[in-house]
């Protein structure tokens, strides 16, 4: 099967002819490459999902997304089914909730405490529960997996695991890089790393793919993070390279808890390890916080002055006296020597109105054009 | 070619059959970006990797091409010999749409496959099926890294790329073209910002005196026109002691410069020396004064990624303590050296670029915020953008792609019978650039704490030494001991090491010796000695 057809460009779905067909008695008209699941979700009807997330190829394993079809005598995984012409198709009527609910339940069964996931927050799996009112389970428990705290960015709690093989799929298919496998059979069936490796000694290059696409948080990122809701989301992008991933940072108490990719033209919500879990430095003891001027008397040479020595050799400034002097000197040195004599390297990490301020202090200030980055 | 970006976006590669990845290692470099490659090669694209060393994505390549280091213009020359002398030619285009094909022509005469076999230790068979794959392809790509640029023939090599895809007629459609992949998050921007010595925003060179006028009237003041100073030219004139006073913001030349034991003597000699950043850098050492900015969550404004895509990044924290914007502290600055300054902040200053760059006059400050995104040129409100450039023309006079011949040289400084081995410089997965951000990032320090060099196994076994011990390495220039990493992938006689650890700075050993055309240092290349190491320092940060 071919690898996320939707990123690639095409125009073959403009110009075929849409399907129409009826969903739960309105009329609805498909794309011609839609899945009814699809089709429903862009006219605002609802229709469970666990195994199916929007951009990865539909698996159709997990069997709550089923559906009626008018005329067949099975119910149908509306993830992985396309509308023909004329179809009726009913996701509300009483032998599809009945169905939807069951397998719900079957799944909340194998949940730890066979309840709500211990392990992130409104989890897609108990959304759909509560959506679909199911609740307490009434079977007895599969076998529980140990937890595997190895690696120091994602936590792995298989006991929340529903094998709905997202995580397989965002790993091999998405990311490739076919680390994360599904091994053994039946009841054994496992989610594993390599050769079933702990995570943290795993060829996992971490990012974090698997984690974003995990329904239970089964995969979540490490120290119960996904457990806080965020005081607010802010829509951003990549500090780190030029690939310019778009990313949504998660605040709660004025940090950044955690990072989620968004559906960048660049990125199609994928990150990298810095981009996913490279976010703290901003919160690092170390920052400066106040400016700072040489004291008196201290002699540069070439070696490096440890940042925890810092204070021995500089001393803190108001902001008016720091600036007083940095911008009085650079302007003494232009009027002295001339503006051979200054130069400025500006930041390809800043933002284009920060380098388009820089060259232009230095071409229109300095009255030179030595700036570079 | 007259143009400083890319001619087509990354996910071209998916609607390219062909698509040649040189002198990179985007799993590492550009993750995300490998990604959209590794898809494409499970659909069908047929990649061509050619690099000095064995990366990740080689196990997605058609074709994988370890060629020695510094010999890229011998090998490309090969291939473009191939597909002249078989034939494979784009006729029609070379005729429409180039200059100066003969003179190619001439040029590359010399480099049969036969005879660049020995040089590039690729055989003269695999350089003939490569061509072909290129030439005949429906569509096909280039991406190159900084394993192309980082050379004193960084021009030349990419020269060759340039040629080739002329040669054939693979540009300026979907799916082909000429993509360098940028490496930090908003290089590109920089470059479009004019945040370079020799051009104005939008790349009008300083010396074009109708151009110069305009930016006068916008200006509102006298511009110099003779071109400035490039970063090691910089650091050359502060050594020498013409340069007094620098104004750095968010760069840190006293890791990244090559040859840096020279660059940190050259920055301690300023008499003046004003440091922006968020942490106390290495570079921060030779200060005088030190202004605290802000981290990229805690400002808003626009960045260019490696697509031409202009991107806006949003506030989402304050800057701790008494940090402040970076805008504001340039504009501070800006006052104090006689500047009348007023902006307001970023939508403000983005107003006076749409009027400076006219390849994206024609995006809002509102649209970015509706869209997250808009691919420059975009010159009118309301156009879609242009993701593939080149269709019908080149921005030179004339409007025709020039084939710029390029003759096989070798690097500044070969390896001897004194630095038998070549060191080479690069990024990994988990560090940016010189650690300043990465290395304080919780996660990313505990996945890669120390600084290793990799070695071939069977090097390491002639040193005597065990994988993850201490080995040191001495250049012309410094010495530095990092734990060795056996790793296959590299060549015997080379050895590997990002420049991100400050207790033990690849960059101490560099060459800095330039490319006279691009200017760009000779990071990947220079000559080192080896022996059993003692004690690796602690880092400092
Ligand atoms: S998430 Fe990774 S690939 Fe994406 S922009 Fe950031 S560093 Fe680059
Ligand atoms: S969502 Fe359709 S089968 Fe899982």
């Amino acid at each position: 099967m071919a690898i996320a057809p939707q990123r690639l460009k095409s125009s073959a779905t403009n110009g075929a002819a849409r399907v129409n067909f009826t969903l739960n008695g309105t009329p609805v008209a498909a794309q011609p490459d839609e899945t009814i699941l699809q089709a429903a979700d862009r006219h605002g009807i609802e229709i469970p999902r666990l195994c199916y997330k929007d951009g990865y190829r539909p698996d159709g394993n997990c069997r709550v997304c089923m559906v009626e079809i008018e005329g067949e005598r099975v119910l149908a995984p509306s993830c992985c089914r396309m509308p023909s012409e004329g179809m009726n198709v009913n996701s509300t009527g009483e032998r599809a909730t009945k169905s939807q609910k069951m397998v719900t339940e079957l799944l909340l069964t194998d949940m730890p405490g066979q309840t709500t996931s211990p392990y992130k927050r409104a989890s897609e799996l108990d959304v759909w529960a509560g959506k679909l009112g199911v609740a307490a389970a009434r079977y007895p428990q599969r076998e529980q997996w140990a937890p595997d705290l190895s690696h120091p960015a994602m936590s792995v709690n298989l006991d929340a695991c529903i094998q709905c093989g997202r995580c397989v799929r965002a790993c091999r298919e998405e990311q490739v890089n076919d680390v994360i496998g599904y091994a053994w059979r039946g009841e054994h069936a496992k989610i594993v790393f390599d050769f079933d490796d702990p995570m943290g000694v795993s060829s996992c290059v971490a990012c974090g793919e698997c984690v974003q696409a995990c329904p239970t948080g089964a995969l979540a990122p490490a120290n119960g993070v996904a457990l806080i809701e965020p005081d607010k989301k802010v829509d951003s992008a990549c500090p780190y390279c030029g690939v310019g991933c778009l990313l949504t940072y998660n605040i709660k108490d004025e940090k950044i808890i955690y990072v989620e990719g968004r559906d960048g033209p660049a990125n199609a919500s994928r990150l990298c390890v810095k981009g996913r879990f490279g976010f703290d430095y901003v919160h690092n003891p170390k920052r400066l916080t106040k400016p700072m001027i040489r004291k008196e008397g201290v002699a540069k040479t070439s070696a490096l002055l440890d940042p925890d020595d810092m204070w021995t050799a500089f001393r803190e400034a108001t902001w008016e006296e720091a600036l007083d002097l940095a911008g009085g000197k650079l302007r003494a040195i232009r009027e002295q020597r001339g503006p051979k004599g200054l130069a400025g390297f500006g930041s390809a990490k800043g933002s284009n109105e920060e380098a388009y301020l820089f060259q232009k202090l230095v071409r229109t200030g300095f009255g030179t054009n030595n700036v570079d980055h | 070619m007259g143009s400083g970006a890319v001619s087509n976006q990354v996910e071209d590669v998916a609607l390219a059959d062909v698509a040649i990845v040189i002198g990179s290692n985007p799993t590492v470099n550009h993750p995300v970006a490998a990604t959209f490659m590794k898809n494409a090669a499970k659909n069908g694209t047929k990649i061509i990797l050619m690099d000095p060393r064995r990366s990740d994505l080689a196990r997605h390549a058609t074709y994988f091409l370890q060629f020695n280091g510094d010999t890229d213009v011998a090998l490309l020359n090969g291939l473009l010999h191939v597909i002249i002398e078989e034939g494979l030619a784009n006729e029609a285009f070379i005729r429409d749409r180039t200059e100066n094909y003969e003179a190619l022509r001439a040029n590359v005469k010399d480099y049969s496959p036969e005879k660049v076999a020995p040089i590039t230790g690729i055989d003269a068979q695999t350089i003939r099926e490569v061509a072909r794959l290129y030439a005949t392809a429906k569509a096909a790509i280039i991406f190159w890294g900084m394993g192309i640029s980082q050379h004193v023939h960084g021009t030349d090599n990419a020269r060759c790329l340039i040629s080739l895809a002329l040669v054939t007629g693979q540009i300026g459609r979907p799916g082909t073209g000429l993509h360098p992949l940028r490496g930090q998050n908003n290089v590109q921007g920089a470059s479009d910002m004019g945040l370079i010595p020799m051009m104005f925003p939008d790349y009008v060179r300083v010396d074009n005196e109708d151009a110069r006028h305009k930016f006068e009237a916008l200006w509102n003041t006298k511009l110099d026109p003779k071109a400035g100073l490039t970063v090691t030219e910089i650091t050359e004139s502060a050594y020498k002691g013409d340069i007094t006073g620098m104004y750095i913001m968010g760069e840190n030349p006293a890791m990244s410069d090559p040859n840096v034991e020279h660059a940190r003597e050259a920055l301690a000699k300023l008499e003046h020396l004003v440091v922006q950043d968020i942490f106390f850098t290495e570079t921060a050492s030779y200060a005088d004064v030190i202004l605290p900015a802000s981290a990229f969550p805690e400002k808003t404004g626009t960045f260019t990624n490696t697509d031409r895509r202009v991107q806006l990044g949003r506030k989402a924290l304050d800057p701790p303590g008494d940090a402040r914007q970076d805008w504001w502290i340039i504009q501070e600055i800006a006052r104090r050296v006689g500047l009348g300054w007023n902006y307001t902040g970023a939508p403000d200053v983005f107003e006076e670029i749409r009027r400076a760059t006219p390849s994206m006059a024609g995006i809002t400050w509102e649209r970015l915020e509706a869209e997250g995104s808009c691919t420059y040129p975009l010159e009118h409100e309301g156009d879609p953008g242009e993701p593939v450039i080149f269709i019908e023309d080149f921005p030179r006079k004339g409007g025709r792609g020039l084939f710029a011949p390029a003759a096989y040289t070798h690097a500044d400084e070969m390896p001897d019978t004194a630095y038998p081995f070549i060191f080479t410089t690069g990024r990994q997965l988990e560090h940016w650039h010189t650690g300043s951000m990465t290395r304080r990032a919780s996660v990313l320090d505990a996945l890669e704490p120390d600084p290793v060099i990799s070695v071939h196994p069977d090097d390491l076994a002639k040193l005597g030494v065990e994988a993850g011990n201490p080995i040191t390495l001495e250049s012309r220039r410094g010495t530095l001991t990092g734990y060795a990493r056996a790793d296959r992938g590299i060549q015997r006689g080379t050895l590997f090491m990002p420049f991100v650890y400050n207790e033990a700075a690849a960059n101490l050993l560099t060459n800095d010796a330039i490319d006279p055309f691009g200017k760009i240092p000779e990071f990947k290349f220079c000559a080192v000695k080896v022996r059993k190491g003692e004690r690796v320092p602690e880092p400092v940060l």
